[in-house]
């Protein structure tokens, strides 16, 4: 029983070490990527091939994993404990919607949709009007001014302006 | 020569190229002076949009920006105590506690003054020193070049603030995903899986917005909205409150003062100059190294810390003196030192122009020209900054939830509009959380873009080397140029192992 408890926190505070489970995951990524380079039908090439090089940087990134895994280590993500995983995805859940939102409705539309529901999300204490709409519109016709007026891109043409 | 002269000078104060040199200077400092926003993730962001302006104005606009926002950061570290950018962080030891004491104007304008000072001075040795620098590097053949590759990728690893082991890891990282796509040398596909965009490679527009811009907006946005800078503005102005009626007759700066905090500035300025030019030393590296070096040589070296003027001079002349000087290895090598320099080799890509040994002689006029640049935006700094100090003192208190989704829109808009390629924005979100990540984890980001930009160019030159020796090699150890490199890379390497050993058995 005690083993066992003991073998559970053992588990518990190998996980927590950051560094052990990044030294892991380069290793692991480099060994996946290696295999890529040894069975890829790639030109052989004159002395050396084309395999050579991307083998050399993941045998680097192999033995950088090892020499983290076998140093002191750190325990828990002390740095920017700020950007949990639901928030990573939501941020880029958010990127995604809007890009799409751009590519359908229009620069314009697009943008002054995703920035008023941001807006809202973080500022409506403060005032529907005051604090969401007109920040919105604002940004929007700068973000516009800037992309078709000044740089003159050619953004894709879609449903909206 | 006289001809060159004429074609430099025209080139360089036409009026389009003031106005871009002059407007980068603008949104440098506006970037710098925020809490959050940086020089590099400006220029990160302006990259996409800069390719229908000439070279002279591009560059001249992001040269702007890198020297404006090395100054910009102060702004926020003296008035709030938040460094606007990380090469600030130094200068709020002493800057802020100046700004309590009630001279935040003379703490504001020696830092102006000595960040323009090492500035200036730096630049004129990138002017003076890459061009006969680029003339040796004319004689180096492959095997030279890779041991060159191999020292400033080691340099770039070893003197990243942080654990060594991870500043490799993401220089290996960086080689890595710059070998994806065609081959340099034959052209073959390697490692991309079938999918039809990546036989190009990986773009480096997306990859450098997403790793330098998306990871840290990910960071802001993290944060509630009510950032640390602005419960930091409504603490200080309890504590402006506290010290009572501010007096600006007293906080009148005067050259008596510059000339007080002026050996500081020399200080800073040299050290700057001496990390810049090194691979991989970055401006914040510069600024801590500049303030300790000038509190151990001060006469007052128990008023560090309290305010003293000379503290917030160091730093500043420390991180400006880096901006022309990590432009050295790129001008003169085609290596870029450090991050911000590796954007500008992206820029100079961009710009049909390739970075190496023999840019300067193939690109006299854009090259000469971009030095003139350099110099007199110096001035534009100083006039510029000047004239907004008191303004952008509240800057700072622009809140995150207003700032993050608007430069988040930009950096996505630009990347898609710089090639109409959906494929981009994949690229850039994916760099974006490969990015976080990373910096959750304590890795640098400087190593991994840079060994992205050199490593093409270091397997070239590794294969060229190796083909020569006909497979052989012992043929890379064959130049005594190319051993001298190795030596140093081992040197260093032993160098900075015994003395983070030693300093673990001091901690211990």
């Amino acid at each position: 029983m005690e083993t066992a408890k003991s073998n559970e926190r053992n588990t518990i505070s190998f996980l927590r070490n950051s560094s052990k489970v990044v030294s892991l995951l380069l290793m692991a990524a480099a060994a996946f990527f290696f295999s890529f380079t040894v069975t890829g039908k790639w030109s052989a090439g004159a002395g050396i091939g084309a395999r050579l090089f991307p083998q050399l940087s993941l045998i680097l990134i192999f033995l950088s994993g090892a020499a983290i895994f076998s140093g002191r280590g750190e325990t828990g993500n002390k740095k920017h404990s700020e950007v949990t995983p639901l928030r990573a995805i939501s941020f880029m859940g958010l990127a995604v919607l809007y890009f799409f939102g751009v590519l359908r409705l229009g620069l314009a539309v697009g943008t002054f949709l995703y920035l008023t529901a941001i807006f809202f999300y973080f500022g409506r204490d403060g005032g529907m009007i005051r604090k969401v709409l007109i920040p919105a519109f604002g940004i929007t016709l700068f973000i516009w001014a800037l992309f078709t007026y000044f740089a003159q891109i050619v953004l894709p043409p879609a449903l909206l302006f | 020569m006289d001809g060159l002269f004429m074609q430099v000078l025209e080139g360089a104060f036409a009026l389009p190229v003031v106005l871009y040199t002059t407007v980068g200077v603008f949104l440098g400092i506006t970037v710098g002076a925020i809490p959050g926003l940086s020089g590099d993730m400006a220029i990160a962001l302006l990259l996409p949009l800069i390719y229908k302006v000439s070279p002279a104005a591009a560059l001249g606009m992001l040269m702007g920006i890198y020297k404006g926002s090395m100054f910009g950061g102060s702004i926020s570290a003296i008035s709030f105590g938040v460094p606007g950018t990380a090469a600030a962080a130094a200068t709020v030891e002493d800057g802020y506690p100046a700004k309590l004491k009630g001279y935040p104007m003379q703490a504001m304008l020696t830092a102006l003054y000595s960040s323009v000072t090492g500035d200036l001075l730096s630049t004129l040795l990138l002017v003076f020193v890459a061009v006969p620098m680029a003339k040796v590097a004319l004689h180096f053949g492959p095997v030279e070049f890779f041991a060159l590759y191999v020292f400033a990728l080691m340099m770039i690893s070893l003197l990243v603030v942080g654990e060594m082991k991870k500043g490799i890891a993401a220089a290996a990282i960086g080689l890595f995903i710059g070998t994806i796509g065609m081959d340099p040398m034959m052209g073959s596909v390697r490692l991309s899986f079938g999918i039809s965009s990546l036989r190009g490679g990986i773009p480096l527009i997306p990859l450098l917005v997403g790793v330098f811009a998306v990871s840290e907006l990910m960071i802001q946005f993290g944060r509630e909205c009510a950032s640390r800078s602005a419960k930091k503005v409504a603490e200080d102005a309890k504590k402006a409150e506290d010290l009572g009626i501010y007096d600006p007759a007293k906080d009148r700066m005067s050259l008596k003062i510059y000339r007080s905090t002026f050996k500081a500035t020399l200080i800073g300025s040299g050290m700057g100059t001496f990390i810049g030019a090194l691979p991989g030393a970055g401006s914040s590296l510069a600024a801590f190294m500049s303030y300790g070096l000038a509190r151990k040589m001060s006469r007052k070296p128990e008023e560090f810390g309290t305010g003293t003027l000379e503290g917030v001079a160091a730093p500043e002349a420390g991180n400006s003196a880096t901006a022309g000087a990590s432009l050295i290895p790129l001008f003169a090598f085609g290596i870029p030192g450090s991050a911000t320099a590796a954007l500008f080799g992206a820029a100079l890509i961009m710009q049909g122009i390739n970075p190496g040994p023999m840019m300067i002689e193939e690109n006299k006029v854009i090259i000469y020209t971009l030095f003139v640049i350099i110099i007199y935006a110096t001035f534009i700094n100083l006039v510029l900054s000047h004239g907004l100090i008191p303004l952008y003192a509240k800057l700072a208190q622009i809140k995150a939830c207003y700032l993050v989704p608007t430069v988040f829109a930009l950096a996505l808009l630009g990347t898609f509009a710089s090639r109409n390629s959906l494929f981009d924005v994949w690229v850039l979100l994916a760099a974006g959380v490969l990015g976080i990540y990373l910096r959750k984890n304590d890795f640098p980001l400087g190593p991994l873009v840079l060994g992205f930009i050199v490593g093409p160019g270091a397997e070239k030159a590794l294969r060229q080397a190796l083909l020569m020796g006909r497979g052989e090699w012992m043929f890379l150890l064959k130049s005594p140029i190319a051993l001298g490199f190795y030596g140093l890379c081992i040197l260093s390497l032993l160098l900075i192992h015994f003395s983070v050993k030693k300093k673990l058995v001091e901690e211990d």
